[in-house]
């Protein structure tokens, strides 16, 4: 179960800066350092002309999202057995730059439980369907472990490994049935680290960062743009040579953004970015929290997601558009008329901007010092500048006092003024402007030297949604959560450069499918630099 | 481990004649000690549960609701008489209170938080450098500086732990691991019954013909599996390789249980599919994992065990109609309520009914320990006394009084052969003894007697005396 720390290099440089502090942390990135220096990547002008650079990237096993996406894939089935759900959720991915991603070995339950999950997947075979012919006629069997092996493990099968899963296959098809035969093959395929993990073979004599072959980038793009494992067209495109050619890799990747499946990667990035996945932990003694209320305020902001960045949105409607999708409950809470036909609600600009004001982004800080995890999430998800966690078994005080008294204010200041705010907004992101407590501070944003522009007051989150999508600085740290994502990895400082391009494109129209886009073509995406461990 | 004698249907029916607890052993078919090579071994079965035993406030209610009477606050080791009935949270151990030594006062390590001792329960050790929190983009989750005190004791006698839990993923701040296997290296339990059980039995099954046909199915499978490692691993950078290694590690280790697995005999129908990650299930579970430990115990497939309340920050939200603590709240909530800090994590439940909850869940866990010890009681070890007595009982936690992790409570029970006394309640000199003094007591009580220190050297203080 070992894990390793991921190169949170700039990150690190700030966790020492906060606590027991109150004077503004360390300032800019030196230019002449080519690392992304504290509060993002260097300028373009140290970039200009630096050969390609990128962190070591250490191998990745399918996470439980990849997993689940990839057996409804293969086996082109809706969910997974209820005993299989069960068993992958304590499969535990590993977290890497806040993202979920197993970089460690697994323990030996989870191995046991790869095998058993296979298991149990292969026993729900169909046959005939999924061999295509009946399996003990001459020839099925090889036909079916060559084209299937090669959708589970990524590539095409060497001829010495078709004989040996059909040696496997004609040993258990002759002590007991063909299907017999079949279901063993099909949970050793599931339970194969060909399976299991990203395996990225390169030249390690190579100096510097070694490109993928075709089958390797195939299998990134696709855990990055739809979360599964590649489908037959990827993969005849890396056996082509089509994805070696920049055209090839266009329309293979405009193809994928324009598949249903990327929906799974814009849902799996806001899931993890916007923390959603801690609504299943909130407790509330709101009669209005229950777990439809749960279910479809979720459903809502996801939904929201989708109509922004699929109509080419960009992160400032992300940030203060003066809408949602959603149901009659989420209308109730936000405020809002009716949903239309099309499930939208209009609201009132005044009160309401973006996802920053959504009932199901509220929610999931919980009640209880929401005003700290607010600021906290601003800090670290939009600023990419997260405060020191508390040092243990920090005293209880009021929010006067974390203001105010060390070893509280350092971090404090940082956060908790941020989180102010959203006064007027209930736990559940209902607008009671009655009901605000009384803070002992005006909302600001404070210690802001890497953007002098971000800092200062505001009245409302619509004032501060504007301010953060004017912020280059922002789509900076959106475009370093979505390196993240798609990378399955913190940055690293020889990432900068690479991130710089992508962060800078990025921040001149703010297109949210454009990132992705820009992201699964650039060169940094295409390479692997191997830890030298 | 011990090898394992062959199944044999024989012996099953003939141990069932025997009859030994078999009313309280309602999927168990067969029962019985056997197979400890070398007599009556020496056994460890751990507990450990969320959050304090209710230690609440000094001088609050939850302390005096249930202390025996005449503990003070005392600064020397006192023993306390416990001919009055048990109270409060301790009731349901009262059956059993002389088997009992309750330890009130153990120190928390200050070197981690109150919500990361669950590193340091059993490692006497602090929190692996390279935890990364999740607000900085870590997973949350923790592991130890150092190897626990089960996997050493087990190590040093050759068994593998067997560690049962409910459900321990799921919260924000971890606290899911108590058993390390050294640094960074978090021992992952069973987290659900059918598992448990064909660990220590085999797959359960009426059809001796399926199931050695699936166990044939299963051995290619594992073959496929570990040739596909070695085949994968020369192909990939040096990095890449040790996760490989420590993947294929874990292949042959299942492979060598397979292998070995049934040798407890036939375990009958096994106890049943049912979702073990729902709270409402808690109570059965627990009762279901007692028995294939103590099964575990009798046959001898290990000497060491823990039986885990799920995450010890406690997650989960109590659904116990027969402890009458079904609520929406979580564990951790109801401490939090319990305890009088509403604000932090509380979400606004009563105290009163913090209270009233908070009882009821420390009933239920003292009730499961209480079933287990006296189930260990109830049973014969093959040098003819109680197996109790063959057994050190051990329940941990991680906070104590006020949430923190200071003073303690938790309780040691059984071992009457290995040289603990029960029956006493011991109030420890304030702040005196970390964990590791009671890991320096245990590795000697359970025959590993060269062992001076466990954990983090300067906790040591000398062992604790159980005896």
């Amino acid at each position: 179960m070992g894990k390793t720390a991921p190169g949170l290099l700039w990150l690190s440089i700030l966790l020492t800066a906060c606590v027991g502090q109150l004077e503004e942390p360390r300032g800019g990135p030196n230019p002449s350092d080519p690392g992304p220096g504290p509060f993002g990547p260097p300028t373009a002008e140290v970039c200009a002309d630096r050969p390609l650079e990128a962190g070591a990237t250490p191998m990745r096993r399918l996470g439980q999202r990849v997993y689940r996406h990839a057996i409804q894939d293969l086996f082109q089935r809706d969910g997974l057995p209820a005993e299989v759900e069960t068993r992958l959720a304590q499969v535990p991915d590993g977290r890497e730059g806040g993202f979920a991603s197993s970089t460690n070995a697994p323990s030996e339950e989870s191995v046991r439980s790869y095998l058993l999950m296979a298991e149990r997947i292969a026993d729900d075979v169909n046959g005939p369907d999924l061999v295509g012919c009946s399996v003990n006629q001459d020839g099925c069997a090889e036909t079916f472990v060559r084209r299937f092996g090669r959708l589970v493990f990524r590539r095409p099968l060497e001829e010495s490994l078709v004989q040996d899963y059909l040696a496997t296959y004609q040993e258990i098809a002759d002590a007991q049935t063909p299907r017999d035969g079949l279901e063993t093959i099909v949970t050793a395929m599931l339970a194969s680290p060909r399976f299991l993990y990203l395996a990225e073979p390169v030249d390690e004599g190579a100096e510097g960062p070694a490109p993928l072959d075709a089958y390797a980038l195939a299998a990134r793009l696709s855990v990055f743009l739809w979360e599964s494992v590649p489908d037959e067209a990827l993969l005849d495109a890396a056996e082509s040579g089509a994805l070696d050619t920049p055209e090839g890799l266009e329309a293979e990747v405009d193809r994928m953004l324009a598949d249903p499946r990327a929906l799974r990667s814009l849902h799996g990035f806001h899931e993890q970015w916007m923390h959603l996945e801690r609504l299943d932990e909130i407790e509330s003694d709101d009669p209005a929290w229950t777990p439809e209320t749960r279910d479809s305020m979720r459903d809502s902001l996801l939904a929201f997601v989708d109509h922004v960045a699929l109509g080419g949105g960009t992160l400032s409607d992300l940030l203060s558009a003066p809408y949602t999708i959603g149901d009659q409950a989420v209308a109730d809470l936000a405020g809002g008329e009716a949903p239309d036909a099309d499930g939208r609600i209009e609201l009132d600009p005044n009160t309401r901007a973006g996802f920053l004001t959504h009932p199901a982004f509220l929610a999931q800080f919980g009640p209880v010092f929401a005003e700290v995890h607010r600021g906290l999430w601003v800090r670290t998800q939009l600023l990419c500048d997260p405060p020191n966690p508390p040092p243990a078994d920090v005293p209880l005080v009021g929010a006067a006092e974390r203001l105010s008294t060390q070893p509280c204010a350092g971090c404090h200041q940082q956060m908790d003024l941020i989180g102010f705010g959203w006064a007027d907004y209930d736990s559940l992101g209902r607008y009671r402007p009655d009901e605000a407590p009384d803070y002992p501070a005006p909302p600001s944003v404070e210690h802001t030297s890497y953007d002098p522009a971000l800092g200062g007051t505001f009245d409302n989150p619509r004032e501060l949604a504007d301010r953060l999508a004017g912020s280059e600085h922002v789509h900076t740290c959106v475009a370093t959560q979505w390196f993240r994502y798609a990378t399955g990895r913190a940055e690293h400082a020889q990432d900068g450069c690479a991130m710089r391009a992508i962060a800078d494109r990025f921040a001149e129209g703010g297109d949210l499918r454009g990132l992705m886009r820009d992201l699964a073509l650039s060169e940094t995406f295409r390479v692997r630099v191997t830890a030298s461990e | 481990m011990s090898p394992k004698p062959p199944r044999s249907m024989g012996r099953r029916r003939l141990l069932r004649g025997l009859g030994a607890a078999a009313a309280s052993l309602p999927f168990l078919s067969s029962f019985g000690a056997r197979a400890q090579v070398g007599g009556a071994l020496p056994k460890l079965l751990i507990f450990a549960s969320p959050n304090a035993m209710l230690v609440g406030p000094r001088g609050g209610s939850g302390f005096a609701g249930w202390a025996p009477a005449g503990v003070a606050d005392g600064t020397s080791a006192v023993d306390v008489n416990l001919d009055d009935p048990l109270r409060g949270v301790l009731a349901p151990l009262d059956s059993v209170k002389q088997e009992c030594l309750f330890l009130d006062g153990i120190r928390g390590t200050q070197r981690v938080g109150s919500h990361q001792q669950a590193v340091a329960l059993l490692t006497g050790a602090g929190v692996y450098q390279n935890e990364i929190p999740r607000a900085a983009g870590g997973d949350g989750e923790f592991y130890a500086e150092g190897m626990s005190v089960d996997q050493r004791i087990a190590g040093r006698l050759g068994c593998n732990v067997l560690g049962l839990s409910y459900r321990i993923q799921g919260f924000n701040l971890g606290e899911g691991y108590i058993s390390h296997l050294g640094p960074n290296q978090g021992f992952t339990p069973i987290q659900n019954p059918g598992d448990a059980f064909s660990r220590v039995f085999g797959a359960p099954s009426d059809d001796a013909v399926a199931a050695d046909a699936r166990q044939r199915r299963q051995q290619s499978v594992l073959d496929r599996v570990a040739s596909d490692l070695s085949g994968l691993r020369g192909r990939l950078p040096s990095s890449d390789r040790a996760r490989l290694d420590e993947h294929l590690s874990h292949v042959r280790a299942i492979e060598q249980g397979m292998t070995a697995s049934g040798g407890c005999g036939d375990g009958g129908a096994g106890p049943g599919s049912y979702d073990a990650s729902n709270s409402a299930n808690m109570p059965r579970l627990m009762r279901d994992y007692s028995q294939i430990m103590v099964q575990a115990f009798a046959c001898g497939y290990t000497q060491v065990g823990f039986l885990q309340f799920g995450n010890l920050g406690g997650n989960h939200r109590p659904q116990w109609s027969e402890f009458d603590a079904v609520t929406t709240y979580s564990d951790h909530a109801i401490a939090h309520a319990f305890q009088g800090v509403e604000g932090a994590g509380s979400a606004g439940l009563s105290r009163a009914e913090g209270i009233r909850l908070g009882v009821n869940v420390q009933r239920f866990y003292n009730a499961m320990i209480a079933e287990t010890i006296q189930r260990l009681a109830d049973t014969t070890d093959v040098d003819g006394s109680r197996m109790l007595d063959n057994t050190i009982v051990l329940h941990i936690k991680q906070m104590g009084e006020n949430h923190n992790r200071r003073r303690l409570f938790w309780m040691v029970a059984g071992g009457r052969n290995l040289g603990v006394r029960g029956g006493r309640y011991v109030r420890l000199p304030s702040d005196r003894h970390y964990y590791n003094d009671l890991h320096v007591a245990l590795c000697h009580k359970m025959g590993l007697e060269d062992v001076a220190t466990h954990g983090d050297a300067s906790q040591n203080r000398g062992p604790l005396d159980l005896g």
